[in-house]
């Protein structure tokens, strides 16, 4: 264990301070995560089993990308490579200062040191605002970041979801009117909003991933950037695409079970067991099953963004380093950053000659072919299409007229839950 | 044999004396030729009551039925449900193997038995299925000297499945004793034949010949349609009084498809028609339309039962209206099952679960020699209908398994 002073290359003109010398030991450190994590976990199940409260889920895995492409980038610099730990450079920069942990569900970061007012950010900050941060300055920051970054992810996606949901309607209502003259009409309506999803997705994890990182919810329509990053990312971008294809699945089961729930209890408790149960019981049984499925929900959800923070930070950096993204293209954290970090004072020709192996060179080379890009390209529709279809089939196994259609738990909000308005004493069938 | 004589004793015995009652209405069987020998046409007349059997399918719950409070069917449940019999428990047996869909509830009705059915050729989803026990139909024109027109299977548009249903595999029955089907199917078959037959086409109502190019898309499409129902393409159609339908039909409609009433209205108006062209003696309307509630409306479920009972309406006005029909005929009105009652869902009306709601119908029987206003409070089953109704037709059910509904003869 290491006390000496480590030597970072500082870039920027920002406020700095000397790094921490103490650290936590390796032991010290998993067992304090092993207590925390499960407990982070916890929280962030409880908080997506509410329509409201998810927004938070929202915020907080915002926050958490930000973490992400910041140290992604740091594990391209020369203070990586010097051995300093992420933990000890986020502290040197009040800008990078809340990413030094993962973020918080309640208190502020560094929620002690605020108290004390050792935080870059609390100095000369009246003692009620150090408590006030302190206590709830995590709450605000996912109410802040969350609320952004739906209304954002909603922009683009609810033309889908609303074509979707009207044309469902206005299909099956044409069919049982037996209205053949316009039999197309549902069909083709539907086909092209799941078109316009598929073209959304080839955008929108690293939109999302972007306006996290600059922290600025118009930079999430930086459109060309954006897609310069997409077009740069295509392999990882049809690897993101697959794994919310894969992960999906499970929702897709989680959301048509309630229908086969009658006799999956009956199968297990004995014949006539649902029958026997009372209203507040069916009632008491759907509360444990959503929060359930939002404890898959929540990591699968997290994890997806985390992805496509990492390959957003990936990608925007060979474009700085190739010269196609300028500085002052960046959003100010993601320059602050770069600049901090020593990233932006590379040129193009002083980009350290690649030390990988051959074989990998070859490998880039090829997934950068244009037969490779058409390939991922239709891999990406492919699979976007099949995370679509999913939610048609999850429909026609157990119809939920609005939210079925209008939240993708691993897009939108990641949020489950549908509890039949009978069951609260309103009007059921 | 010996029980299809048997029974001709007791149903002679019984139907005289049910005829001295009457005054000599409805039971007039005769006796002694009621029953053909297996493989000979029967040559005796049938002088019973005719027998509409109408399917309140596909798949109701008797909370929006026969539920005063939360019906969709008024109609049916405060003016029909008084003029007969009323078995508001009748169930569909919860056997391993006895499922609650649209195509076994139709066999469990027409053949008087509980069976497992898959498709004739293991398709996906498909419900082909061939009865192994003879329907109602086979009875039927076994027993009598009856048209294949006069009993008539009235199928929906969507459901072509349910031409399957129209005689069984049964080797002492079959296809010789099958009843007609009229569905919009059957239409388009015909018209094809016709228009491939004389190569001319209505084109806006006037009539021109098909190009080379139509006529070989005419015959594709025919093939099309005719693999659907291997059994149809032998028939060539189904003899001339149904042509004469056809062709009606095609004067007063048109060749589209789209001026006709469509849903479940089409097998009211097709009922209605073949009652005034057809005459016939035994229907079964194998209405449908609730079942769009798998697509997750559920106000495609209470129209349909709404539509259902608007067809009742206009179906007991048209028997009352036609002297052949009027104070003669008897209505069975049951459905092909039940439907969930899942809690856990906003949409809790599916079927395919054997659920105890899925299992759980009714069934109303009216028209002569049937008790009115009277409800029987008590487990009834789905089965018992082909044993009720042949009963009440005077023709021994001897492959059906359910018990004669008593109660139901006043």
């Amino acid at each position: 264990m290491s006390t000496a002073t480590p030597v970072i290359e500082i870039v920027d003109e920002g406020p700095i301070r000397e790094p921490r010398t103490a650290r936590p030991s390796p032991l010290g450190s998993w067992l304090w995560r092993a207590v925390i994590a499960p407990l982070k976990y916890l929280v962030g199940v409880l908080l997506a089993t509410t329509l409201l409260t998810s927004i938070l889920v929202v915020g907080w895995t915002y926050r958490l990308m930000r973490r992400t492409t910041v140290k992604q980038w740091y594990k391209q610099s020369d203070a990586a490579e010097r051995g300093l730990p992420f933990r000890e450079y986020a502290r040197h920069y009040e800008s990078t200062e809340s990413l030094a942990h993962w973020p918080n569900w309640l208190l502020g970061q560094h929620a002690l040191r605020e108290f004390r007012g050792e935080t870059l950010r609390s100095a000369g900050r009246p003692a009620w605002r150090r408590v006030l941060t302190g206590c709830f300055g995590s709450v605000w920051q996912n109410i802040r970041t969350g609320v952004p970054a739906i209304a954002n992810t909603w922009v683009l996606t609810m033309p889908s979801c609303l074509i979707w949901m009207t044309f469902w309607f206005t299909g099956w209502n044409i069919s049982f009117d037996k209205v053949y003259e316009e039999a197309f009409v549902g069909l083709l309506a539907s086909l092209a909003g799941i078109g316009l999803f598929i073209a959304v997705m080839h955008y929108l994890p690293m939109a999302q991933a972007r306006h996290a990182s600059t922290g600025q919810w118009r930079s999430f329509y930086d459109f060309r950037l954006v897609w310069k990053v997409a077009r740069n990312r295509w392999m990882a971008s049809a690897m993101l695409a697959a794994l919310y294809a894969l992960l999906s699945l499970p929702i897709m089961l989680m959301v048509s079970a309630p229908q086969f729930l009658p006799q999956i209890i009956d199968g297990s408790q004995g014949p006539g067991s649902y029958e026997a149960m009372s209203d507040a019981e069916v009632l008491r049984f759907l509360q444990g099953y959503y929060f359930w499925c939002c404890a898959y929900i929540v990591p699968a959800y997290v994890s997806l963004h985390w992805l496509a923070a990492r390959s957003y930070a990936a990608g925007l950096l060979t474009l700085v380093r190739r010269g196609e993204v300028q500085p002052e293209e960046l959003g100010p954290r993601e320059a602050d950053a770069m600049k901090q970090l020593g990233l932006l004072l590379v040129e193009a020709e002083e980009v350290k000659p690649n030390t990988l192996g051959r074989f990998v060179v070859k490998s880039a080379g090829w997934t950068s072919s244009r037969a490779m890009r058409i390939a991922c390209g239709v891999a990406v529709v492919l699979l976007w299409f099949s995370f679509a279809a999913q939610i048609y089939v999850g429909q026609f196994l157990n119809y939920r007229e609005v939210s079925g259609w209008l939240n993708m738990p691993l897009v939108q909000l990641p949020w489950l839950k549908e509890i039949p308005a009978a069951l609260f004493g309103g009007r059921g069938f | 044999m010996h029980a299809s004589s048997d029974f001709a004793i007791r149903r002679r015995q019984f139907l005289k004396s049910s005829v001295a009652a009457a005054g000599g209405i409805a039971w007039g069987v005769r006796p002694k030729t009621a029953i053909a020998r297996e493989g000979a046409a029967p040559t005796n007349e049938y002088r019973g009551p005719n027998v509409i059997i109408v399917r309140f399918g596909g798949g109701v719950r008797r909370r929006e039925t026969i539920a005063a409070e939360t019906t969709y069917s008024p109609y049916f449940l405060h003016q029909l449900c008084r003029q007969g019999t009323l078995f508001p428990k009748m169930e569909i047996s919860s056997e391993p193997g006895v499922e609650t869909s649209h195509g076994q509830g139709t066999l469990n009705i027409l053949t008087g038995i509980y069976d497992e059915y898959q498709d004739v050729e293991n398709k996906f989803l498909a419900s082909r299925f061939e009865a192994k026990a003879p329907t109602l139909f086979e009875y039927f024109r076994k027993s009598y000297d009856v048209a294949p027109h006069q009993a008539l299977l009235i199928n929906g548009e969507d459901r072509t499945d349910e031409e399957f249903y129209s005689f069984s595999n049964h080797h002492l029955f079959g296809v010789n004793y099958r009843c007609s089907v009229l569905s919009l199917y059957r239409f388009k078959t015909y018209l094809l034949r016709r228009q491939i037959e004389t190569r001319t086409i209505a084109d806006g109502g006037k009539p021109r010949k098909l190009t080379d190019k139509e006529l070989t898309a005419k015959r594709a499409e025919l093939k099309k349609l005719e693999d659907l129902d291997y059994r149809e393409k032998s028939q060539d159609g189904q003899g001339g009084p149904i042509h004469a339908f056809w062709e009606k039909w095609r004067a007063h409609y048109g060749e589209t498809g789209l001026v006709n009433p469509r849903g479940d209205r089409l097998l009211t108006e097709l009922s209605l028609w073949a009652m005034k062209e057809l005459r016939p003696r035994l229907m079964m309307i194998n209405y449908n339309d609730p079942d769009y509630v798998h697509w997750g409306k559920l106000h495609h479920y209470t129209r349909g039962v709404s539509i259902i009972d608007e067809g009742l309406k206009r179906l007991v006005t048209s028997v009352a209206a036609d002297e052949f029909y009027r104070d003669n005929t008897i209505l069975a009105i049951v459905p092909d099952c039940g439907r969930d009652n899942n809690r856990f869902v906003d949409v809790p009306c599916q079927h395919h679960f054997n659920s105890k709601s899925s299992r759980e119908i009714f069934a109303l029987l009216l028209g002569p020699g049937i008790e009115r206003g009277r409800v029987v409070d008590k487990p009834a089953q789905q089965i018992s209908m082909a044993a009720t109704i042949g009963k009440a037709m005077g023709m021994p059910t001897k492959f059906a398994q359910g018990d004669v509904l008593q109660e139901v003869f006043a």
